[in-house]
């Protein structure tokens, strides 16, 4: 087992496309890192330059204590999953399992200890004279576990594993690849695009976008505290709201707010005056005819669609203030927002107008102009709220 | 409206389920049975017409000289296999015979090693390069075989290639090879990179990933490139014709021409070692018919 480091890795291809930018991330020993971003980010070609599949334009790498640049794949020690699991198809279970060990001379009889242990531990004794073929997408996903597994490698690399499995079965094999994690304690890189798997797979996560990365930390702190309006939008599901609105010397003011008021932000952002952007997450808007105490933005919009999905109920509403175009990234929303309510009182129907209320201490403002957070809001400092 | 226009008025994909009327399901019943009459037909016509040469040479093949001269279409009297005897008991034809035997046995697996090695290379590690050489590669399998046939002669003279059967192996092995590389490169091109990956981070070397990932994925191609270049090389005559000086060299298609003397022909005894050398050729095929076939129609492409 070893600690991962990125020393300012740059991938540049030969077009020019800067695949990855000044890459600086330190794994410690026995994290669960997951790396996530958009398609193209650049976090499969972090990934691949790890394990090696992939030239490295400028920087380091460094695994344990040693630089391994320019150390061959086979000798890096470290173990790839593969999206399409890349499973050899002439082998049977075992022997794709043993593949790595023989590679390396291990004995014959280590070779069937190895072997045999790690199929007890993923479920797979039954399987293991079968080919590739015979088996279904969660066993092969399990087979190409084992293999990487089996060698007992310094860290495992996975490349969206769980992409190629159905909803019920990324599930479930998503408890396994933890329940595996804490039972080896294995350093493992993890790149996924799929934000609910970096929420609830990894120790820390880090954001990439277009090669850079955005935000590296604890998921909950993406969460509250997002460091720029794309990892705002980008963790969490449905996305950040985000509207245009301007701080006026520490007043703000949110486009399309009715009274035209400003909100009355309790001194957040003292003396900034700037253009804004201004996020909040859909849990954070309470459905009501007027606004309780403390709660200082209203927005009154029309119900587009009402998704109730058993535990929670997911209301859209269309209002003009919804920011399109949020950092470059056009996801069609449109001038649509999202509240979430966990049930309960009576939901409105498609067409109705409603009001939504939102307290100043939910609110995450940016800068419109760099995306940046301006400040912590207050909520991420004091968990209460 | 009445029922009966909203039945009309239906699209007719809902009409469909309804059951049809007797008559309806009987002249459907007769179409299908008239298509699979006619298919049947055509192919009972068409296994005659390539037997019919086969039998007719069994049946000669087993007739007295005499007796072919006197009734050369009918049965024959006797299952007498002394013609065959003949054949076998023939020096020459066993000399033709291990000929044959040296130039495909050296071809083959010369055709089927370079193909693979040369197909990956295509496939996997080359860039545009590889493309001008695939090119190459295609244009050889555009050209008539009797345009090469004096340049190749030409050439093999020129570079001193003397003995008949290196002459032979030489140009085989080259003409075979274009047909080859574009099967074999196309195999390899649809395997997944992820697998080459794969092995080379379990340690594998880039020979090695040829060695224990690729070429035993390539089981069915290989086998395809040898039993086809086996059937083709060992019924070959035009080339032999032209590249062979010397009567000691000559292949087993070459030699049986000569059982065609100047006057007379021996029918019964070349049919007899016209069968015996398309012998091999039947087994080998007949054995790996079902791999042939698969192998074509799956356009080498594997999940």
């Amino acid at each position: 087992m070893a600690s991962i480091r990125f020393d300012g890795v740059t991938k540049r291809y030969k077009d020019g496309t800067l695949a990855v930018d000044d890459l600086r991330l330190d794994i410690p020993d026995g994290e669960f890192l997951i790396l996530v971003g958009p398609s193209g980010c650049g976090k499969t070609t972090a990934l691949r330059m790890l394990a090696g599949l992939e030239e490295i334009s400028e920087g380091e790498i460094v695994l344990g204590d040693r630089v391994i640049n320019d150390v061959e794949p086979g000798d890096r020690d470290v173990a790839m999953i593969f999206q399409n699991y890349a499973l050899f198809p002439h082998m049977t279970v075992y022997d794709n399992m043993a593949f790595p060990l023989r590679m390396r001379r291990v004995a014959k009889k280590e070779v069937a200890e190895g072997v045999r242990a790690a199929a007890q531990l993923l479920g797979l004794g039954e399987l293991l004279r079968r080919r590739p073929n015979q088996l279904s997408g969660g066993q092969r996903q399990r087979v190409a576990m084992g293999r990487a597994i089996v060698r007992q490698p310094a860290a495992f690399l996975m490349d969206e594993p769980l992409s190629n499995l159905d909803a019920k079965l990324r599930t479930q094999m998503r408890g396994e690849l933890a329940r595996m994690h804490r039972r080896l304690g294995t350093t493992t890189l993890y790149v996924t695009h799929d934000q609910t798997e970096a929420m609830t797979l990894g120790s820390r996560v880090a954001v990439m976008r277009n090669g850079i990365v955005q935000q590296v930390g604890a998921p909950q702190e993406l969460y509250r505290n997002p460091a720029n309006a794309f990892v705002a939008r980008f963790i969490g599901s449905p996305p950040m709201n985000v509207m245009r609105g301007a701080l006026e010397d520490g007043r703000l003011r949110v486009t399309g707010q009715e009274d035209g008021a400003g909100v009355d932000v309790g001194g957040r952002w003292p003396g900034q005056t700037r253009e804004v952007l201004v996020g909040i997450r859909p849990e954070d808007w309470r459905l009501g005819a007027e606004p309780a105490p403390g709660e200082a933005l209203t927005l009154r919009g029309e119900v587009e669609v009402v998704e109730e999905l058993g535990a929670e109920t997911i209301v859209y509403f269309r209002h003009a203030a919804a920011a399109v175009d949020v950092a470059g990234e056009d996801d069609g929303i449109g001038e649509t927002f999202a509240a979430r309510s966990e049930g309960g009182g009576r939901l409105p129907a498609p067409g109705d107008r409603v009001a939504f209320h939102a307290s100043a201490s939910a609110l995450h403002v940016f800068d419109a102009g760099t995306g940046e957070a301006v400040a912590a809001p207050l909520h991420a400092a004091s968990p209460a709220a | 409206m009445t029922t009966e226009q909203q039945t009309l008025a239906r699209p007719p994909a809902q009409q469909a389920p309804r059951p049809l009327p007797a008559v309806a399901q009987t002249s459907r019943a007769g179409r299908r049975w008239l298509r699979e009459t006619a298919r049947y037909a055509i192919l009972i016509v068409a296994s005659a017409a390539s037997l019919y040469p086969v039998l007719w040479m069994l049946t000669v093949a087993m007739k007295t000289k005499a007796e072919y001269t006197q009734h050369p279409m009918s049965l024959p009297q006797s299952l007498n296999f002394d013609n065959f005897a003949a054949v076998l008991g023939n020096d020459d034809v066993l000399r033709y015979v291990l000929n044959s035997v040296i130039v495909v046995g050296a071809a083959v697996p010369l055709v089927t090693f370079t193909s693979v090695l040369a197909g990956y290379a295509l496939a996997r590690l080359w860039g545009r390069g590889g493309f001008v050489i695939l090119f190459v590669f295609l244009f050889s399998e555009l050209v008539p075989i009797s345009i090469l046939a004096i340049p190749l002669l030409l050439t093999v003279k020129e570079v001193g290639v003397e003995n008949g059967a290196l002459r032979l192996i030489c140009v085989y092995s080259v003409l075979m090879m274009g047909f080859a590389v574009l099967l074999t490169r196309a195999f390899f091109r649809a395997i997944p990179e992820e697998l080459r990956e794969a092995a080379r981070l379990d340690g594998c070397s880039e020979f090695g990933v040829f060695w224990r990932i690729m070429v035993p994925l390539a089981r069915s191609p290989i086998t395809l490139i040898a039993v086809i270049t086996f059937i083709v090389l060992w019924n070959e005559l035009f080339l032999a014709v032209v590249l062979l000086d010397s009567a000691a060299g000559r292949t087993l298609p070459l030699g049986l021409t000569e059982f065609r003397g100047r006057y007379s022909t021996d029918w019964p005894t070349v049919s007899a070692a016209l069968l015996l050398s398309a012998l091999p050729t039947m087994v080998l095929y007949a054995a790996f018919q079902s791999r042939i076939a698969n192998q074509f129609s799956r356009s080498t492409t594997r999940e």
